[in-house]
């Protein structure tokens, strides 16, 4: 749901929120200086200066079940959010980015495939990778995880059919791949 | 932009980082044997400075950051806020979010049901009543919790910045938000009765105006009771806006008008006359004397 109020106003409001105080003199200054916000100031400064009593009880049934279903609707979320890297890429685009990483196809087609174990595989390269599909590298990491999991793929409601495959390690794909010892041990130091 | 870890060597802009117990630290940047264990947050502020945590949490999270992550887990599992071992909230985000590359963990799950726990001891409490109040308090949690979880799932794919701002004051940022979402859930009531919407200049009975003419809910012999206080509190949330902000005001001590153009006053700031000020700061004086004394008095 998006918030009704502007961003300017949010950021306005935000600011205020991280002021060592918020007492008398914080909220004459902001209201002086952001006369158009002055109710959402006046609102804020209640809610973060309304006293509290420290809830130490234990959670409800209905606090559970409300914290269960938070976690199934988050994986749906991300399930949903997750766009495979590799679906529009032409063989052409693949054989580009095999040369911009400097790797083999195969290599690269590993990936695609989520082969590789992600654990093993240096972060550098991930963030090249990455990049190289247009992909953040916390969504490409999420991508490459869904086949590392058959549990996870099949959750994820992916468009791509679940895969449940031997996985290798970053090294093992390199090797697979006849690539040299002194490139692997390059790309394996990468940070 | 991608998830960056970086290696800091002595010095950052210039500022040479403090040295506490064996561990060396940095307003932004935590690191140990000159590797950076805590990243710093990504946010920048109005004048383009970084957002930054608060010291004692940059502390608890490299103390916190020594443990595996099953122990880590079982501390973010305590819920006695005495406990020494009780971990803040920021400290529990950020370890939910340093472990978003793993989303289908089991450590990434435990620590975002935790998480998620202490969001809704933030927001209102579900009941089984059904009426009108109970009803907008049961939409400002879920709307609030289903927008603090949709920034979770954006920070696995990417980065959610406003993440930043729960880093540096959790328990502030979900009441921003708290009350960001109570301002939409208000807006789509379109019943809601509200004191703006009646006339404004409407008095009060002459023994009400008896009953409160000595009535003071900010006097100093009570307030400093904490129970007190929260009672007030609750009392006054639950006020129409226009006397919910009156009420705010006055507990700040700002005074009702001046003739000092400088002051900044409650009539100017809210746009009202004086007079329509006075008569609103009683008809709410009237309701909260009746919520806390439940109607005797």
């Amino acid at each position: 749901m998006p918030s009704i109020i502007s961003p300017q106003c949010q950021d306005i409001l935000e600011a205020f929120s991280l002021e060592p105080k918020i007492d008398k003199e914080t909220l004459e200054h902001y209201l002086n200086k952001y006369p158009q916000f002055s109710e959402y100031l006046v609102d804020l400064s209640f809610e973060l200066t309304r006293t509290t009593i420290e809830d130490c009880d234990p959670l409800s049934a209905q606090d559970e079940e409300d914290i269960e279903m938070a976690w199934q609707r988050h994986r749906e979320r991300i399930a949903a959010k997750v766009i495979h890297p590799f679906a529009d890429l032409t063989i052409d685009n693949l054989r580009q980015i095999a040369v911009s990483l400097d790797v083999p196809r195969s290599v690269v087609s590993a990936f695609r495939e989520r082969k590789v174990i992600v654990g093993s595989v240096p972060k550098a390269f991930l963030l090249r990778f990455a990049s190289a599909v247009n992909q953040t590298v916390e969504s490409f990491m999420v991508f490459l995880r869904q086949g590392s999991s058959p549990a996870a793929v099949r959750s994820y409601k992916s468009n791509v059919k679940p895969l449940e495959q031997e996985q290798l390690t970053f090294e093992q794909l390199l090797i697979q791949a006849d690539v040299s010892q002194e490139r692997r041990e390059k790309l394996l130091s990468e940070r | 932009m991608p998830l960056q870890t970086i290696l800091l060597s002595k010095s950052i802009d210039g500022i040479e980082p403090a040295i506490i117990g064996r561990l060396s630290y940095h307003p932004q940047i935590l690191y140990k044997r000159d590797t950076t264990v805590i990243t710093p947050l990504r946010k920048l502020t109005k004048s383009g400075n970084l957002y930054h945590r608060q010291p004692e949490i940059e502390i608890k999270l490299l103390e916190l950051d020594s443990l595996t992550p099953k122990e880590r887990l079982a501390q973010c599992q305590i819920v006695d806020h005495k406990n020494p071992m009780y971990v803040p909230s920021e400290c529990i985000l950020h370890f939910v979010r340093a472990a978003r590359e793993n989303p289908d963990g089991t450590y990434y799950a435990g620590l975002y049901k935790v998480l998620i726990a202490r969001v809704l001891k933030q927001l209102p409490k579900r009941t089984n009543k059904s009426d009108k109040e109970a009803l907008s308090d049961a939409l400002i949690r879920e709307n609030a919790l289903g927008i603090f979880c949709e920034l979770l799932a954006d920070d696995v794919l990417g980065y959610a910045e406003r993440l930043d701002f729960y880093e540096v004051q959790f328990m502030r940022a979900v009441r921003m938000l708290r009350i960001d979402v109570y301002r939409e859930v208000q807006r789509d009531d379109d019943g809601k009765e509200s004191i703006d919407s009646e006339e404004e200049n409407c008095g009060l009975k002459k023994e009400v105006e008896d009953a409160i003419q000595n009535y003071n809910p900010f006097d100093l012999k009570i307030i400093s009771i904490l129970d007190y206080r929260f009672e007030l509190d609750s009392a006054i949330e639950k006020l129409p806006d226009l006397q919910k902000r009156i009420l705010q005001m006055l507990k700040l001590e700002m005074p009702i008008d001046s003739i000092d153009p400088n002051i900044v006053t409650i009539s100017k700031t809210l746009k009202k006359s004086e007079k329509t000020i006075r008569t609103h700061r009683d008809k709410a004086f009237e309701a909260i004397r009746r919520r806390l004394t439940r109607g005797e008095y």
